[in-house]
């Protein structure tokens, strides 16, 4: 499939890989190499927030928002909207339980109210009837 | 001669996944042509950035349903990559309902939101979805690297684990001290995550995130187009291989305080093992899980080690004898995406969780 020379490119490439590979090996797991790294990125970090700090406050001298404050607002939007499904999932729940209560303990609060006028009909009628006379 | 055009074709179209790849130039098209993500998913429930799907269209079960949380740091169709490829589709033919979690993308409004609220409010909340949906009063679950972790957290609660009746562990890490190059990278002098996140307002870019993780395994780096080019004409290979780059170079931002807490609290602090973090007001410890577990560790794995996950065995359902440990010897990914290890962890797994719902399997390791 390869041709001769790109058999001695393949073999070339195969060292250089593992060269790179014990080299790179090493390196990560060099605690100075880390240590150094880790400073370097804090430090760019560190520098990147100042220099955002700054910007925030040239737009607050703008009178315009800045990036941090809609984040702001952003989260306490995030906040409501939690709080507002939080609600929601009690209050279903709330329906839930009243559903499943049996109906044993909800037929003698009801039943009388419905079955009242039922005997109070015919005495309005025998009053009627009375009054007729 | 047709034998000489196809080795004159096979460079060019190595050059152009080379291409493809080494730019990140992959379209929908790309996902589409290779068939990923197989099994069909509909969407249950959705909140802010995150969704609830349920995956395949027959839901008929005999079993539990299986909720699986997957990691924050990668996008969840590792589990489902391919045809042949796909945890989901191994769980669907098995008979399992199954629901994914999907954590989107995060935006900055959720900064402050870390493992505490992801466990104690939303995947709480999917699993009251899926018991609503279900009728069923207990599910498993299922989780995958951070996302085991979430699970963990969740088994150990004492109110929460009400909802669980097993739990499945894909490489989860455990016990962060020692757990391998990340944990030795965290610890060093003068890694002070504060100042590493002091210029990021509400998330932590994927990019940032993501910059260090190549360095986790470098040789198998460098070794990653070499590899494509000697087994371009096995059959699959090459699909396999894109799917999986295409799946390694999506990635994910990271909530600021879900970032702060995986370094500071878990990896510096060791919290969740010792068991002083906080979940819904309530200090957690892994020890306390009692139901059955299945943990799936695997043996080369460059991001944890396996000493992060062997920290399963202290929990009482390993004393109890309800604990299945199983190391394999696969890579992070490759445990559920290569050939033919994935068979036997496809197998694994559908046999835990369609066992009989009081058979006790017994503490093993292979």
């Amino acid at each position: 499939m390869f041709t001769m020379g790109e058999d001695m490119m393949k073999q070339w490439a195969q060292n250089w890989e593992k060269l790179m590979g014990d080299h790179l090996e090493k390196l990560v797991h060099d605690e100075k190499f880390i240590s150094g790294m880790s400073k370097s990125i804090a430090a760019t970090m560190t520098g990147k927030a100042f220099y955002s700090k700054a910007l925030d406050e040239q737009m607050a001298a703008m009178n315009l928002p800045s990036r941090t404050e809609i984040i702001k607002i952003l989260q306490k939007l995030t906040d409501i909207e939690e709080r507002m499904i939080d609600l929601s999932e009690r209050f279903e729940d709330y329906v839930d339980a009243q559903q499943k209560k049996p109906a044993a303990q909800t037929a003698p609060k009801t039943a009388p109210v419905a079955e009242k006028p039922i005997p109070a009909a015919p005495a309005k009628e025998a009053k009627a009837k009375k009054q007729k006379k | 001669m047709k034998e000489k055009q196809e080795t004159q074709e096979m460079p060019e179209a190595y050059r152009e996944m080379l291409s493809r790849s080494m730019l990140k130039r992959y379209t929908e098209a790309d996902r589409r042509r290779l068939g990923m993500e197989p099994t069909p998913k509909t969407q249950v429930y959705r909140q802010g950035c995150w969704t609830l799907y349920r995956c395949g269209t027959d839901f008929k079960s005999d079993y539990n349903p299986v909720l699986i949380i997957p990691s924050l740091i990668n996008r969840n169709y590792i589990l489902d990559l391919l045809p042949g490829h796909s945890l989901i589709e191994q769980m669907k033919l098995a008979g399992l309902d199954v629901f994914l979690i999907d954590w989107g993308d995060p935006d900055a409004g959720m900064g402050n939101y870390g493992f505490d609220h992801y466990v104690s409010k939303w995947v709480k909340r999917a699993i009251r979805q899926i018991k609503k949906i279900t009728g069923k009063d207990q599910i498993q679950l299922a989780g995958q690297c951070i996302g085991g972790m979430m699970a963990t957290m969740y088994a150990a609660h004492p109110e929460l684990k009400k909802d669980l009746s097993s739990l499945f562990l894909l490489t989860a890490p455990l016990n962060l001290s020692d757990s391998g190059l990340l944990a030795q990278w965290t610890a060093t002098e003068g890694f002070d995550v504060e100042k590493l996140t002091a210029a990021f307002q509400g998330l932590v870019p994927a990019r940032f995130f993501h910059a260090s993780f190549p360095l986790l395994d470098p040789k198998s780096q460098l070794a990653k187009y070499r590899k494509l080019l000697e087994n371009f004409e096995m059959p699959g290979f090459k699909e396999i291989w894109e799917a999986l780059d295409i799946w390694g170079s999506d990635n994910v931002d990271f909530t600021k305080q879900a970032y702060t807490e995986l370094i500071s609290t878990f990896y510096q602090d060791n919290a969740f093992y010792k068991g002083e973090y906080q979940v819904a007001g309530c200090k957690i410890s892994a020890k306390d899980i009692d139901i059955p577990v299945l943990s799936l560790v695997a043996r080369d794995d460059h991001v944890f080690n396996e000493k992060a996950a062997f920290a399963i065995h202290e929990c009482k359902a390993a004393k109890k004898g309800l604990l299945d440990y199983h190391v394999i010897p696969a890579g992070h990914v490759s445990l559920i995406a290569a050939h033919p290890v994935r068979i036997h962890t496809f197998t694994l797994v559908r046999e835990f969780l369609t066992r009989p719902e009081n058979s006790i399997t017994g503490a093993k390791k292979k």
